[in-house]
């Protein structure tokens, strides 16, 4: 008692002892009395609180991919704290920056609170409010007349990084109304891994990795602990477990000091694939690597003879060319070194080798994520405890069979051709040609864009020319909750969805895991504002219209879609959650928040590739070179000319390294261009959350700036001395960035943080720093990969 | 100078009047939350019979660096935002920060980032230049300070060896739509006032109050994570826990070979422990 006598002085706490009728210990601290009392303001449903009730709601992150379970703390109809939760396998209690920053997105100060409408034009025109009900009339008739004149094709929609239930729901909107041009944004973030794992393994998603039981972690370029896509799971699970793997971080520059290894190498920019291809060179002469994997599931790893006997070239014959004298020169680095973590990594087994997100924006992404599956196949790390798993999907209900109608089948088969001359990857990235290909045609290609989550004039390549682009299109609706750049100056119609604390959602972690989960978000407050749930939403437009399109979207509204879909869970009768009924399944599912089950253990290896083995020579993109050859008549080699390909026809299919073209001469632009992703960026959504822009990079570093950083030996190129804020040029654009000179740099390489530069998005996200993709190339060109990490930039001198 | 004295005694008289109210209240109160506490269990406190020191230790062989402790504790905690102009000031408020750790300019290891809370001294530098004791240790070996009473001379600032306070330069803002996530069980502090690390006392206070409730005194599982801090982080690198204890897991680590303390060589006794295999940081 006298502890709680002094740590409160006696004033307050005589308030406060006349307040505990009312049950809690400091809620004298709200009295009005009291001169340092910050009285909140009223929020909708707190009426049915009584002083000083609290609940604990279970739900799922939404923060970044990862699908971290939470438990947030409500007391008194607010959301006061959110906190990682313990029973969930994904993050174990954990959670990161982001996550516990969530309840300033909820109460985001500058959130769209109503639908609202475009009064006058874009870019210069004002929002103004509108009620839902004359917002999706408008909507709802633009849309059916588009359809009724046969133009079904000319809607398009940009979903961002969400998986799950929603993606699902906008594609199957996007057929059923008749138009192929739905865009995932998730698929153009890890395109060059995707496709490398589709080629060679025949698997249609991202693989999975065995953090738990690994030994040995060779990461390319990704702070395993900082911008991997798992941070709080390896954090947890590793920490749990009491057994650490080693890792040794390969990068070219090193902004961070979190970067958490045991050991780390600079090689230098873009050489990822060549550093891959030499240890596996090392590994192969020596005979440490997995021969009977090899032998028994490997295909194209000798060289070979296709049906007509025409003989191609095998791997092995690749990795002759990557001798160690070659790669180390190449990279920068010592051969020696190189020996050491071949032999290393190939000692310690089960290993993984992991390549960065980011690295995948050059022109050489693929050959690089085929090279570094490819040294995984050798390790004998498919399939194997503690190497690389299939991420098993979690057995849910899928929705019934899509039913098209006259307009739609025939819109789907011949949509308006917003195609171009580009490699037809199995993941293509269409979303970043969308510019290009809209400003290329004179007719409007396109007459309405939904924008789910979807915010290109910030957050994809060049926004310049986003912003073009867009102008040609003469309908924009942003489902947006937050105020972001193209919602205010493009859309023409807002429908603000919830934010993820108010709204009903599946939660599908991003795949890396193994094991199958699936997270539930539900309202943990009621919600703030004016604004309804986009899932809501298109059921309800879809409802309106009756017909076929309504038969497509037959629940009343997004939950039941989603219980729908969970009901799959309780009748596979596996799992976390084993109860009697469906109905009592579900209650339980949204009580915990999760559903998971235990990884596939033990599955051998399945690939689904023409030979029906791992291909280190990949069938498929031979056939891919083939038929292209055949339709327009031109040999491999014309072929590869024309996408801008310089390797041979068999060196294609291979893993390899090849050189990255940089955009820009070298001689104008001496700095090479790494935009660089903290764990608080996310896409630039985190800009508007002051608590993580409070995080110091490191004391002394200013906050609320743009940071880049160059080695000092590049800075007397410059004669600009940091730190102190400067002008970085590209071909493309200008921003303002504070220079910082770091010794962890590669010489000859300027690392900018992402993040900044935002020109709306709320008052704490407006005005600060740039934005890098400002100085990126606006095309993704013939390889079908935006080449984010060949920019080149230079130095204008010290700006104001 | 009677009447004040008489003022003081009346104050007094009323005011163990009111604890007691207050002590009832809260008993029928729990009495009602908790139906299956049949009568009060005075005891439970009691079977504690040495104090606790409560003390922290944190691994830097685990921690990544993430940020998670420190933006735990500003949300717990209340701390006002830093906002864009306060930073070129260095104004900013943060009772756990992230300093850099003594890794070199170019070889990375791990143990780079230092998360850092209030040291909680033994015998603390900042208790002994406070003119008016509004920052004290308490019998649970903690450095509390009584927000209202401080008047912000910031003699504990410059007299702290690890520069763990923060003073209130302005008066604490927030949007208003903000205030709603503003923690209940955490008073804001006014302008004026030094702030600092509390071990989130509040949690310990009502991990207390549940104990004489329910009369079971807390055992070690429920205390390893009680602060913010702990609970968040991800690889579960900060261990929070009575030193007095032998058993608990916190007193176990800080005996560990891997152990130090920041500027021992001051005689501070930091109540909070370092664990890294690299030998350093011991001269500041």
């Amino acid at each position: 008692m006298t502890t709680a006598n002094r740590i409160i002085s006696r004033k307050t706490f005589l308030k406060g002892c006349g307040l505990t009728a009312a049950g809690t210990w400091l809620s004298g601290c709200g009295d009005a009395g009291d001169p340092f009392a910050i009285p909140k303001p009223d929020v909708p449903g707190a009426q049915g609180w009584v002083r000083g009730q609290e609940r604990i709601v279970s739900s799922a992150c939404a923060q970044c991919s990862a699908g971290c379970g939470i438990r947030v703390r409500v007391v008194e109809g607010r959301a006061v704290k959110i906190e990682g939760d313990p029973s969930c396998p994904v993050n174990r209690g954990g959670i990161g920056p982001r996550g516990l920053a969530g309840l300033q997105a909820l109460y985001d100060p500058d959130r769209f609170q109503q639908p609202l409408l475009r009064k006058g034009p874009r870019f210069t025109g004002r929002l103004e409010p509108v009620s839902w009900d004359s917002a999706m009339e408008l909507l709802s008739r633009r849309l059916a007349a588009l359809r009724e004149e046969g133009r079904s094709d000319q809607l398009a929609i940009l979903c961002g990084r969400e998986r799950g239930l929603m993606r699902e729901l906008l594609r199957r909107f996007a057929q059923v109304y008749g138009s192929p041009y739905f865009f995932d944004g998730f698929a153009s973030r890890n395109g060059a891994l995707a496709n490398a794992v589709y080629y060679m393994q025949g698997a249609t998603e991202l693989p999975a990795y065995d953090w738990p039981r690994t030994q040995y972690i060779l990461s390319l370029g990704t702070e395993v602990f900082n911008t991997s896509c798992q941070m709080a799971h390896f954090s947890r699970t590793s920490t749990v477990q009491q057994h650490r793997a080693k890792i040794v971080h390969v990068a070219s520059s090193f902004p961070h000091s979190m970067s958490h290894s045991d050991e780390s190498i600079m090689i230098s920019p873009g050489t990822y694939g060549a550093f891959a291809l030499g240890l596996a060179g090392i590994i192969v002469d020596q005979r440490w690597h997995d021969v009977e994997f090899v032998e028994k599931y490997g295909f194209g790893f000798n060289a070979w003879k296709d049906e007509l006997g025409v003989a191609h070239a095998g791997f092995a014959d690749i990795l002759k060319h990557y001798t160690p004298g070659f790669v180390s020169e190449l990279c920068g680095i010592e051969a020696p070194l190189l020996w050491r973590i071949a032999k290393e990594i190939a000692q310690r087994r089960p290993a993984i080798v992991l390549m960065n997100t980011q690295e995948q924006f050059s022109s050489n992404g693929l050959p690089t994520a085929l090279a570094v599956h490819a040294l995984n196949a050798l390790l004998g790390s498919m399939g194997r405890p503690g190497g690389i798993l299939r991420q098993v999907p979690a057995p849910v209900h899928s929705w019934p069979e899509i039913q098209l109608d006259g307009i739609a089948r025939e819109k789907l088969q011949n949509p308006v051709a917003l195609g171009g001359n580009s490699v037809d990857y199995f993941f293509k990235n269409e979303l970043d040609r969308l510019p290009g290909l809209l400003l290329e045609r004179k007719q409007d290609a396109l007459d309405t864009l939904l924008l789910y989550y979807s915010n290109p004039l910030y957050s994809r390549a060049h926004p310049a020319t986003w912003r073009e682009a867009l102008q040609k299109v003469p309908f924009i609706v942003s489902f947006s909750p937050f105020a972001d750049e193209t919602a205010t100056f493009a859309a023409d119609l807002v429908l603000p969805d919830h934010t993820y604390l108010e709204r009903w959602e599946d939660s599908a972690p991003s795949p890396s895991l193994g094991f199958p989960v699936f997270g539930i978000r539900q309202p943990v407050v009621e919600p703030l504002y004016d604004t309804r749930a986009t899932g809501d939403v298109i059921i309800q437009l879809a409802r309106q219209w009756g017909g076929e399109i309504a038969k497509n979207f037959p629940w009343q509204d997004f939950k039941s879609a989603l219980s729908e879909c969970a009901l799959g869970l309780h009748e596979s009768g596996k799992g976390s959650i084993q109860e009697k009924s469906g109905k009592k399944f579900l209650k339980k599912l949204f009580a915990t928040g999760h559903w998971s089950d235990a990884p596939a253990a033990g599955e051998s290896p399945r690939f689904h590739t023409p030979s029906g083995k791992f291909e280190f020579y990949s069938l498929r993109l031979k056939e891919l070179l083939d038929l292209r050859g055949k339709t327009r008549n031109l040999s491999p080699r014309a072929v590869l000319d024309g996408w801008g390909f310089a390797a041979s026809p068999d060196a294609w299919c291979l893993p390899r390294h090849e050189a990255e073209s940089a955009q820009g001469a070298t001689d104008k632009f001496p700095l090479l261009l790494h935009p660089y992703r903290r764990n608080t960026y996310a896409e630039g959504s985190g800009a508007n959350l002051p608590l993580l822009q409070d995080m110091a990079w490191e004391p002394g570093l200013p906050r609320w700036e743009t940071l880049a950083w160059i080695h000092p030996a590049a800075d007397l190129n410059q004669g600009v001395a940091g730190p102190r804020p400067v002008e970085l040029e590209s071909p493309h654009g200008k921003i303002r960035v504070f220079l910082i000179l770091s010794e962890k740099i590669s010489p000859g390489e300027i690392v900018v943080a992402q993040g900044g530069g935002h020109t709306a998005y709320g008052r704490f996200a407006k005005g600060w720093g740039g934005n890098v993709l400002d100085l990126v190339a606006p095309d993704s060109r013939a390889t079908g990969i935006l080449p984010i990490m060949e920019t080149r930039v230079r130095i204008n001198g010290i700006a104001s | 100078m009677t009447s004040g004295v008489e003022n003081s005694l009346w104050t007094r008289k009323r005011f163990a009047k009111a604890l007691a109210l207050a002590v009832g209240t809260v008993l029928g109160y729990a009495a009602k939350a908790f139906p299956a506490v049949t009568a009060p269990v005075p005891p439970a406190l009691a079977a504690i019979k040495r104090p606790r020191h409560w003390g922290m230790v944190i691994d830097l062989d685990l921690c990544t660096g993430c940020g998670a402790c420190s933006v735990a504790c500003k949300v717990e905690n209340n701390v006002p935002m830093t906002g864009n102009d306060e930073t070129h000031q260095g104004t900013e408020i943060e009772w756990m920060s992230l300093l850099p750790g003594p890794g070199d300019s170019t070889v990375h290891r791990r143990a780079d980032m230092l998360p850092m809370p209030c040291m909680h001294c033994g015998n603390a530098p900042c208790v002994k230049v406070c003119p008016v004791g509004a920052t004290y240790k308490n019998e649970e070996g903690l450095t509390v300070q009584i927000w209202d009473r401080c008047i912000g001379c910031r003699y504990c600032m410059t007299a702290c060896p690890y520069s763990r306070r923060s003073f209130n330069w302005a008066p604490p803002q927030w949007p208003d739509s903000y205030k709603n996530y503003l923690n209940p069980d955490v008073a804001t502090r006014p302008k004026g006032v030094v702030e600092k690390c509390t071990f989130c006392y509040h949690r310990i206070r009502s991990m207390n109050e549940k104990a004489k409730v329910t009369g079971q005194p807390p055992g070690d599982e429920d205390i390893r994570y009680l602060p913010a801090c702990a609970q968040s982080c991800p690889p579960k690198a900060i261990v929070f826990g009575d030193l007095n204890d032998p058993q608990s897991l916190a007193a176990k680590l800080s005996k560990s070979s891997r152990a130090f303390t920041l500027l021992s060589h001051l005689g501070t006794e930091p109540s909070v422990y370092y664990l890294s295999r690299n030998q350093i940081i011991d001269e500041g």
